[in-house]
Formats: C-alpha cells, structure tokens, sequence
C-alpha cells in the first residue's frame, strides 16, 4: 500500500471517529501516527493539531446541515481557549504528565 | 471517567438546566472554555471530551448538538495550537494532503452516522469512549523520565 493511502486510511479513522463523537480525532490519529508512521511523539502532536481543524470545519458543517450546532455556544466557548494555550503550550514538554493525566483520567 | 457514569445516569438526574437562567448558562462556558484552553494547551488534547459532557449536562444540551458545537468551537483552538506547533517545526507536511482528505470524507460519514443513532445510543457511545479513554489514562505510569518519546499516548482529541 502506498504512503499516500496509508494517510487517507487514517485520516477516514479519524475523521469518522472525530465526527461520530464531537471530538478532534487525535485520540485515533496520534497513535496510529506514532504507531504506523513512526512519528515522533510531539511531531505527532503538532500534526494532529493541524488536522484538527479540518475535523472541526466538516465536522461541524455535517452538523450544521442536520441543524444540531449552536453557534452562540461555540463562540462562548471558543475564544478563551484561543489565549490560553499559550500558557500551558510550554508546559507540555518538560513537566512530568502523570499527575494531570490521572486527574483527567478520574474526569 | 466520573463524567462518563454522570452521562449514562443522565436520563435519571434531575433537569438542572431548566432551573439555570441564561446569564448563568453564559459564565459556564465561559468557564468550561477556560478550563478547557487551559488543559488543551497543557496536554495537547482538542477539548471535546471536557466541551461535550459540560454541554450535555450543565447546559441541557442534545447529544447531538453537543457534538456539533464542540467540533465548530475546536476551529480556532485548533488554528492556534497547529500555528504554535508550525513554528516549532512540529509539523509532518508530507502527511497532510491525504490526512486531510480523509479527514473531511471521514468526519463528514462520521457526523452523518452521528444523526442517524438514537440520541441515548449517541451518549451511550460518547461514554463508553470517555470510560476507555479515562482508563487509558489511569494506566499511564506516572511521570517516567522520557515521557516525550513514549510511543502510546493518552487523551488527545
């Protein structure tokens, strides 16, 4: 199978499963880009970042057409995640994961 | 995972939503996108999995337009994360053409498939995944000294 079919193959998973639930796929693409593509883990990371965005546009005109986005809520919920990033973006790298994880975990 | 057993029991807890005016519903998403900024910057997760349940079970929302609103709200957060990682040089280009082909077809099936569910099964879903994501994550040994380079990952979406 080519490069190029391995990336849509993947793309489709996570498309698909992104969509399904109102998530961004990273949950399906990351490993499969670390796994199958042998992607650094941060490269992993930024890319999947990137494609988040095309989930997030098709995603959300799929659920528009079917009339189920409020965009009110969306504009709401948007914009102080758009400043925040920047605060926690240098975090990721150095600091040790577990603790937060497991927080998220029982989340 | 707490979240997820709230979601399935979500039929039998009283509506609280209806008891919240709309200037209370305004400061929880402002609250809930904070929080979930702040997380999505910290551990590279999209935000559905915080977006989505706050959604479902603050603001009384459908399972469906949940979902929709989350992936609309993931744009510009999205955007501004893959802009920090493209300085960085974080950023796998060969990949993107077909990634992103298969992205718009999968998540267009995806949606599509989303509308055609029972909103019970749509939540049931949702917290299935919230539950195997949540595990994942407990499993994850606590902080190794080479974190970065481990191959399998927990929560990013």
């Amino acid at each position: 199978m080519g490069q190029t079919s391995i990336n849509l193959l993947i793309g489709v998973a996570a498309g698909f499963f992104g969509g399904l639930i109102g998530v961004g796929g990273g949950i399906v693409m990351i490993p499969l880009m670390v796994g199958v593509l042998k992607m650094k883990q941060h490269m992993a990371h930024g890319t999947s970042l990137v494609a988040l965005v095309f989930t997030g546009l098709s995603g959300a005109i799929t659920y528009a057409l079917n009339g189920s986005v409020d965009i009110i809520a969306a504009v709401l919920l948007a914009p102080q995640q758009f400043l925040l990033p920047g605060l926690g973006q240098n975090l990721p790298i150095p600091c040790p994961k577990g603790n937060s994880r497991y927080t998220l975990g029982v989340f | 995972m707490l979240v997820a057993l709230l979601l399935i029991s979500k039929p039998y807890l009283p509506p609280i939503a209806e008891a919240l005016t709309l200037w209370v519903k305004v400061v929880i998403f402002l609250l809930a996108g904070s929080f979930t900024g702040f997380l999505s910057g910290m551990m590279g997760v999209g935000g559905g999995t915080i977006m989505v349940p706050a959604m479902v079970l603050v603001a009384g929302f459908t399972q469906y337009t949940a979902h929709g609103t989350s992936l609309l709200a993931m744009v510009p957060i999205g955007f501004a994360g893959a802009y920090t990682h493209w300085r960085l040089g974080n950023v796998s280009t060969g990949i993107l053409p077909g990634l992103i082909l298969g992205i718009l077809l999968g998540s267009y099936l995806g949606g599509s498939l989303a509308h055609l569910l029972s909103e019970e099964r749509l939540r049931l879903i949702f917290a299935v995944i919230l539950l195997w994501t949540g595990i994942k994550n407990l499993r994850t040994p606590k902080s190794k000294p080479k974190e970065k380079d481990k191959p399998t990952d927990g929560p990013v979406d």
